[in-house]
């Protein structure tokens, strides 16, 4: 065995020389200078990936937001994103996109300055237990549910969701539906579990009821493939219609409404956070601009999103918390 | 999708996987060669380890990434959560088992008696160094080549170190998944096509090389 106890006090010269006539790079001389042009660009790439901060421009404050995917994929942020950096120009907004579950949990951790996401019950949760502060309802659609266009289930016909899934429910015992769940902690998925819930029936681990454990548009492309029915949130499926042949067969149930809150983490527990340029962006998205930016936010010719600061209450929900916010909100805006 | 932006997201794939897959073979390379040619107590189980490591599912590290990165992790001091510098260290630790594995079978299957040869001949350890690299370069190419295809298709690790910001760590994979779950299958599948011809032109460059290196043995 060799003895390699590393002596690097050698003559560089003699390494060019054995790697040269070794055919280590070869015999070629061009071929030579091409793997020198490749080494230099790649120790270029090293040194500007390491240096350079990407392409973040220096100076320039990082706020960054964990979201809800449903708003990253249908484009609303990026929308938000372009107004609200036209105005506030030394602000880069960032978003990471995952599910409300994962969004929580970054946020609790301290690795970004806002969280988004649709959960009221994780909402509450991550408030009251000190690691958010001033959180609003800014927007919100709903949730629908989709199936095959036969319709099997009869899910069209009912006069509320629990019976939508009270049917469903019995249609797959008989063998005549699936369901796909979304299976992920997500907000939809979420929902859907506080439906069964209010149905007092438990689908968990009966075949039809399949949980996927994926994204709402992948959720969607099962559902389609297995003809099976599932529940969606709006704005995806809108999105993706003229990919499925799912149809929209029930919507409208006020428990199926789906709000989007924005909430700032908590800068006395991490203190890392950029709480003022955050206080910016809330109060862009709750300004009447934004407001107005996110209602009329479009894709395809289909409005997506409805503004909802401070219209909790038209909506059916009474939130003491949420409208103390909403007046602390209103102070900041109309005293900048 | 506009074309600045599929330009911008292919040259950070590059420059994300060229980084990590340099760096890999650096100190891959050298660890392999020194692991294959010493002999220690727990050299099987070392290179049994190594082997497992070549298949570390790369959500798995991405997810160990970011606890170590968070800014409430051991190293969340440095600030690299959701940068390109955590996506290339988390392509760096994925690619480097592959490098050291396949550098360690490359050296091992060189016929013995050029190995006690090289071992015998009284010159400067690092000499020697470059001639088993020198000897073995097919081998150490190919390692080359499969970790550079592990980086660049990997989705796992750097969607969660990295985040999928765009303009900033969007690369051609978690572009992939961004726009299948936005619905834009067609955008998706050109980002998988470049993809796809990225790996091809580095597959067909090596080629060209294995060719030439091929002459000396002809």
């Amino acid at each position: 065995m060799i003895n390699l106890s590393f002596d690097w006090n050698v003559n560089p010269y003699i390494i060019v020389m054995i790697i040269y006539h070794n055919g280590l790079v070869m015999i070629n001389r061009k071929l030579f200078i091409l793997f020198s042009v490749i080494a230099v660009f790649a120790i270029l790439s090293i040194y500007y990936s390491l240096i350079l901060q990407g392409n973040a421009p220096p100076g320039r404050v990082v706020l960054r937001i964990a979201t809800t995917t449903s708003l990253d994929a249908t484009g609303l942020l990026d929308a938000i994103k372009h107004d609200f950096e036209s105005r506030y120009s030394w602000i880069n907004v960032t978003w990471v996109a995952v599910g409300t579950g994962q969004a929580v949990e970054i946020g609790r951790r301290g690795d970004v300055d806002l969280i988004i996401i649709h959960n009221r019950d994780l909402e509450n949760n991550f408030i009251l237990s000190g690691y958010g502060v001033h959180g609003v309802s800014f927007a919100y659609n709903d949730f629908i549910i989709v199936g095959p266009p036969d319709d099997p289930a009869n899910v069209s016909r009912s006069a509320s969701v629990v019976e939508a899934f009270r049917r469903i429910y019995y249609a797959g015992v008989y063998g005549k539906a699936l369901f796909i769940s979304r299976g992920d902690m997500s907000g939809t998925h979420l929902k859907e579990l506080s439906i069964w819930n209010a149905t007092g029936l438990n689908p968990s681990g009966m075949s039809w009821y399949r949980e996927v454990g994926q994204g709402m548009s992948q959720t969607l492309m099962v559902a389609d493939g297995l003809n099976a029915y599932t529940l969606s949130d709006r704005s995806t499926y809108m999105v993706f219609k003229d990919k499925l042949n799912l149809k929209l067969l029930f919507e409208g149930d006020p428990s199926l409404l789906n709000i989007y809150r924005v909430i700032i983490v908590n800068p006395s527990k991490f203190p890392w956070v950029h709480y003022d340029e955050a206080c910016s962006y809330v109060k862009f998205l709750i300004s009447s601009e934004g407001q107005s930016l996110i209602e009329n936010y479009s894709r395809g010719g289909v409005k997506l999103f409805h503004a909802c600061f401070g219209r909790l209450k038209e909506l059916g929900i009474n939130d003491p918390y949420e409208e103390s916010e909403v007046n602390y909100w209103r102070g900041k805006l109309s005293n900048p | 999708m506009e074309l600045s932006e599929i330009i911008q997201i292919s040259l950070l794939s590059l420059k994300v996987s060229i980084s990590a897959v340099v760096l890999s073979t650096i100190i891959g390379v050298f660890l392999g060669i020194l692991i294959a040619t010493s002999n220690f107590r727990f050299r099987g189980v070392l290179v049994a380890l190594i082997n497992t490591f070549m298949g570390t599912p790369p959500v798995l590290l991405g997810l160990i990434l970011y606890l170590a990165f968070s800014r409430v992790g051991p190293l969340g001091f440095l600030g690299l959560l959701f940068t390109p510098e955590a996506m290339i260290i988390s392509q760096f630790l994925l690619t480097l088992p592959i490098v050291i594995g396949l550098t360690i079978s490359a050296i091992e299957s060189l016929p013995r008696d050029l190995v006690e040869f090289i071992s015998s001949v009284s010159i400067k350890a690092l000499y020697k160094f470059i001639f088993l690299v020198n000897e073995a370069k097919i081998g150490i190419l190919a390692s080359v080549l499969a970790a550079f295809g592990r980086a660049v298709s990997e989705v796992g690790a750097v969607i969660i170190v990295g985040g999928n910001i765009r303009y900033y760590t969007r690369v051609l994979t978690t572009a992939i998944v961004f726009y299948t779950s936005a619905g834009d299958f067609d955008s998706a599948i050109i980002l998988g096509l470049i993809l796809i011809a990225i790996y091809f032109a580095i597959n067909v460059s090596l080629l060209y090389f294995r060719l030439k290196m091929g002459v000396r043995y002809a």
